[in-house]
């Protein structure tokens, strides 16, 4: 058995040295396909099947309150509302409630910022982890004035610290601020992403009462008793929400509900279903090359019949004859691996440079073991298809036929599996092309959306305040107004503006009432989008002013209330068009009327394929924050000297963040950028397969059809009639794997319907507009060898017989 | 005496050979008249084949004149050629050249689907010509189904079924036992009688024994005919 193993590995690297061309192309198309694969699935591997660092992280649930009429979703929760969670909910082990901010990291010789997360001590029991060094915090450090402690992730313990075990009890200065650091995360635990230490969350006494009950900036997470399904628990927190409203009336007009989510679904469910489709689309890249090499291994095997026929007589069973030629198979097939994960190394990278910021657990996506059993156990797999079927058919080989008259009786069947596997090759690429012409398409929708806002030329960069030393909101607005003063005067600056929160960058709602006009009963007002901005912000931005006028110098801390406010919620609540002058009060009765003395056209607040929002823009130096953004349009990079104008004013406060704002919008769509990529990719690299697929057979043919050919051309046939009966073969086999592709794919598109944007998954166009594509690269490819039919010599060709 | 048919001046072929040509046929001069049974002899090598095809307008790398019909076929083009051969040729081989995957009725359309000719007529023609060989019952068969004498039957009916002027045969019977050949040579005689000049190359001396004329050719040269 090992020798005749043996026997076959010699005899097969020897035959296979013999066919440099062969070897090239097999190697090369299962290389792509291999590689391909292992670089889709690390990311999946990564992203979507390796479980999060925490104890039995399927019990874990994100709590949020959603508030569907409004457009609300994964609204966080108020303190009030916290404690209600903690104490009336029957479903939980623990609960734990959170605040993402940041925080700079002084006394070094550079600020540093960093994400830092204020949780309840029960965080890290309810995720289930325990400390790599130290501890972590105790309830009793969620006091003011005792939470003065901060535990690392692992990551930045690396990075800030070098790994420094000395570190804990080490006094860091934070926002100006003493912090001990009393423990460090195991490597890999960061929840939520972007977080380098953790604090506690230890609010002020006022922050905590009943009062408070509106006021949502909390997320929430709570770890399911063992054995309580997620339904169980969403029935039990509609009791909950039944008890809420028993005693807050207010809830029950309003259409607040309580949603669970896992955690999983949280943090990757909006990229799960484009990984999986990706998955799948370069699976059938693979089914491509497989396709593909089979093919090569067929026309091979042909020109091998009497080999095999000799072979035979002298004795060799047909087990024999398969494994030798699944030998050579299986010996392409791991070449064909090796060259593929070199590709998936470069690959994976090639794939996270891509995506950026946009995938979720991207750090988790590495080649490790389980991509390389993957590319492994992918390597043998396609060895074994694409090795099998022409072995066996190569095996099966009538002696005395084969020997007396060469390869004619294994050819004709041979022939009928080559174009089999051609429709399949064409029928798969259609499905990869409709897949890269639907996403293309959506790209290209995406792209021509009117953001409201032009990004070109505009630089962003995050600022933070340390609360210490600008507690005081006059002091706030002094730094804001002389930064922009020092960056408005920059060279090559145009304007420069502030905000709480850039184009696209997510979600403050805040409540409001209207002067003059009261919610009827069951009235739903839509949420509303609340920015604080500098005046020349939204002149930066390039928005459009309709009515009014925009912010500027009046209106400072000591002028009457002014705010902007969009379109749409101008339409919503004055579709007469006479906003302007009408005065708004944001949530607190107390607060003061704010008059609206302009309109703006829509800004795309929450992302570029989410429709524009309502949303008002009140004067920062009204709403002063310590937390903004800054917007500088500028002909050249500033970056620079923006940086140095910082750090002359307050070497503290670093920029961070820092980014064009064409990359903050490309980053918007960039999911939709890799499908639309990737699938072109792969349908690219399809449609070559199909066509060197459909070519070589048709050549195959040719070959076999020769003496057809003479004497056809014997009998009056002219190049044209032979060219059309060529062409006509190869279309035949074209128009049945469109046929067979187009009703594969529309049985797919249905999937691909919530990936898409400004194109239905049935869009006529693509799919003709795909066939026709592959049709005309069929005929090309046809076109080839029925140009050498028309070549035939029919004296030649009548006497081969 | 008519026009002939077929009229070669000094028609030659040779190959290059290094440091010269190797000659396959030297200076033919022949006229074949309308209504001729001919026959090509010699030993294998000769050229019999070769003049065939030149004959056939399979050939068209050669020097000299030939005029087919009344046209110059040296001065043709291509295309035109073509036709020339489509209207007045029919050719039958040795190895029968049927076509594996058609049927004998289908077989029989091939020379007919490459001129314009509507499907109704088409049909016509195959019908009269399975009638005429008595394939009728036959029509439906694959080659390999038939006999060797059936196939060159079909073979030679497909030849016929655009009514060439000339009938070419390259060893019409080599494949088959003498039974069979006379059965074959016995259908050229009667296609002759018919007016079909026909143009045999054959090893078999009963078989030239059908036609009117026999002339030999070695080495590339038509030897002399010996005076009756």
């Amino acid at each position: 058995m090992l020798s005749s193993l043996n026997q076959d590995m010699r005899y097969a690297l020897r035959t296979l040295r013999g066919s440099p061309g062969f070897v090239l192309a097999a190697v090369l198309a299962l290389a792509l396909g291999i590689g391909a694969n292992s670089a889709v699935f690390s990311v999946v591997n990564g992203v979507l099947l390796t479980p999060p660092p925490f104890r039995e992280p399927e019990r874990l649930v994100h709590l949020s309150n959603d508030f569907a009429k409004a457009g609300i979703r994964l609204a966080p929760v108020s303190m009030p509302e916290y404690r209600d969670h903690q104490s009336l909910a029957r479903v939980f082990s623990s609960v734990a409630a959170y605040v993402q901010g940041d925080l700079t990291l002084t006394g070094r010789d550079t600020p540093v910022r960093l994400g830092a997360t204020s949780s309840t001590a029960s965080l890290f029991s309810t995720l289930g982890v325990t400390p790599a060094l130290g501890r972590t915090f105790t309830e009793a450090e969620e006091v003011p004035g005792r939470d003065k402690v901060v535990v690392l992730t692992q990551k930045a313990w690396r990075v800030y610290f070098a790994a420094d075990p000395a570190v804990l009890g080490r006094s860091l200065l934070l926002d100006g601020e003493s912090y001990t650091v009393v423990g460090v995360l195991p490597p890999g635990v960061a929840y939520p992403a972007d977080t380098d230490l953790y604090r506690p969350f230890a609010p002020p006494p006022e922050q905590t009462t009943e009062a408070q009950r509106g006021e949502r900036y909390l997320s929430m997470l709570g770890r399911l008793k063992p054995g309580v399904t997620l339904e169980a628990a969403r029935q039990d927190m509609t009791r909950v929400m039944a008890l809420m409203v028993a005693d807050h009336p207010k809830y029950g007009n309003g259409g607040w509900s309580i949603q669970l989510r896992s955690l999983e679904d949280l943090v990757v469910g909006d990229v799960r279903g484009t990984l999986w489709m990706l998955l799948g689309a370069v699976g059938f890249v693979l089914l491509v090359a497989c396709s593909s090499v089979a093919n090569l291994l067929l026309a091979r095997a042909a020109t091998r019949s009497r080999e095999v026929s000799i072979r035979a007589a002298l004795g060799a069973g047909r087990g024999r004859l398969v494994a030798q030629f699944l030998t050579e198979s299986l010996l392409l097939a791991a070449a064909g691996g090796v060259l593929g994960l070199l590709l998936a190394m470069w690959g994976t990278d090639a794939l996270l440079t891509l995506v950026g910021e946009s995938l979720p657990r991207a750090a988790e996506v590495k080649l490790d073991r389980w991509s390389l059993l993957f590319t492994g156990g992918m390597s043998l797999l396609t060895g074994l298809l694409f090795g099998l079927v022409p072995a066996l058919q190569s095996s099966r080989a009538d002696l005395s036929a084969a020997m007396r008259q060469g390869a004619k009786g294994t050819a004709e069947g041979a022939v009928k599996l080559r174009s089999g596997l051609v429709v399949a090759q064409m029928a798969l690429a259609l499905v990869l092309l409709v897949g890269a012409g639907l996403f293309a398409k959506s790209f290209l929708a995406l792209r021509s959306v009117d953001v409201g806002f032009t990004p070109e030329g505009v630089l962003t960069g995050q600022l933070s305040l340390p609360a210490t030393r600008y507690k005081e909101s006059e002091r706030q607005v002094a730094f804001h107004r002389e930064l922009l003063e020092r960056i408005q005067s920059l060279p090559g600056v145009e304007s420069a503006g502030l905000t709480n929160i850039l184009p696209l960058g997510g979600r403050l709602t805040r409540g409001f009432e209207i002067e003059g006009r009261t919610k009827g009963p069951g009235e739903v007002w839509p949420a509303v989008q609340f920015r604080t901005v500098s005046p020349d912000y939204l002149h930066t931005l390039r928005a459009t002013l309709r009515e009014g006028r925009m912010l500027d110098a009046r209106d400072d801390a000591a002028a009457p209330g002014a705010a902007i406010i969009n379109k749409s919620l101008a339409d919503f609540f004055w579709p007469r068009g006479d906003a302007v002058g009408k005065r708004l009060r944001l949530g607190n009765p107390a607060a003061a009327w704010t008059t609206v003395v302009g309109v703006v056209d829509d800004l795309r607040e929450w992302g570029v394929d989410q429709p524009a929002r309502p949303a008002m823009y009140y004067a920062l130096a009204q709403f002063p924050s310590a937390d903004l953004a800054l917007a500088v349009r500028a002909k050249d990079s500033v970056r620079a000297s923006v940086e140095a104008e910082l750090r002359a004013m307050d070497r503290d406060v670093p920029m961070f963040a820092v980014s064009p704002l064409s990359r903050l919008v490309d980053e918007s769509i960039g999911s939709r950028r890799l499908s639309a990529l990737l699938m072109g990719l792969f349908a690219g690299v399809s449609l070559v397969l199909a066509a060197l697929g459909i070519s070589g057979v048709i050549a195959y043919a040719v070959a076999q059809r020769t003496r057809e050919m003479g004497i056809r051309m014997a009998l009056g046939a002219e190049p044209g009639d032979v060219l059309r009966l060529v062409l006509g073969q190869g279309m035949r086999l074209a128009g049945l794997g469109v046929g067979v592709g187009l009703v594969l794919s529309l049985g797919l598109a249905r999937l691909l319907g919530s990936m898409l944007y400004g194109v239905t998954a049935y869009d006529p166009w693509t799919f003709v507009g795909v066939a026709a594509l592959l049709s005309g690269v069929a005929l090309f490819a046809t076109w080839l060898p029925a140009r050498r039919a028309t070549r035939v010599d029919p004296i030649i060709a009548l006497r081969a017989e | 005496m008519s026009e002939p048919l077929m009229r070669l001046r000094d028609v030659e072929k040779s190959y290059p050979l290094a440091g010269g040509r190797s000659w396959v046929l030297r200076r033919i001069h022949l006229d074949i008249q309308p209504g001729e049974f001919v026959t090509l002899m010699g030993p294998s090598g000769a050229g019999k084949s070769t003049l065939l095809s030149i004959l056939g307008l399979l050939d068209a790398e050669w020097t000299g004149e030939y005029w087919l019909d009344g046209k110059g076929v040296h001065s043709l083009k291509t295309k035109e050629r073509a036709e020339l051969a489509r209207r007045t040729i029919g050719f039958v081989f040795q190895q029968y050249h049927l076509l594996d995957t058609l049927t004998v009725a289908e077989n029989l359309e091939v020379p007919l689907s490459y001129r314009d000719l509507k499907r109704s007529e088409r049909e016509a023609l195959v019908g009269d010509m399975l009638d005429r060989f008595q394939l009728v019952g036959k029509k439906d068969l694959f080659p390999s189904q038939l006999s060797g004498g059936q196939q060159q039957l079909v073979g030679v009916a497909r030849a016929l079924i655009s009514n060439p002027k000339v009938l070419l045969a390259d060893e019409p019977t080599g494949n088959l036992h003498s039974g069979q050949a006379k059965q074959i040579m016995e259908v050229f005689q009667e296609l002759n009688r018919a007016g079909t000049t026909v143009v045999q190359v054959t090893h078999s001396d009963a078989n030239a024994a059908y036609g009117h004329r026999i002339i030999r050719l070695a080495d590339g040269w038509m030897q002399p005919t010996p005076a009756p």
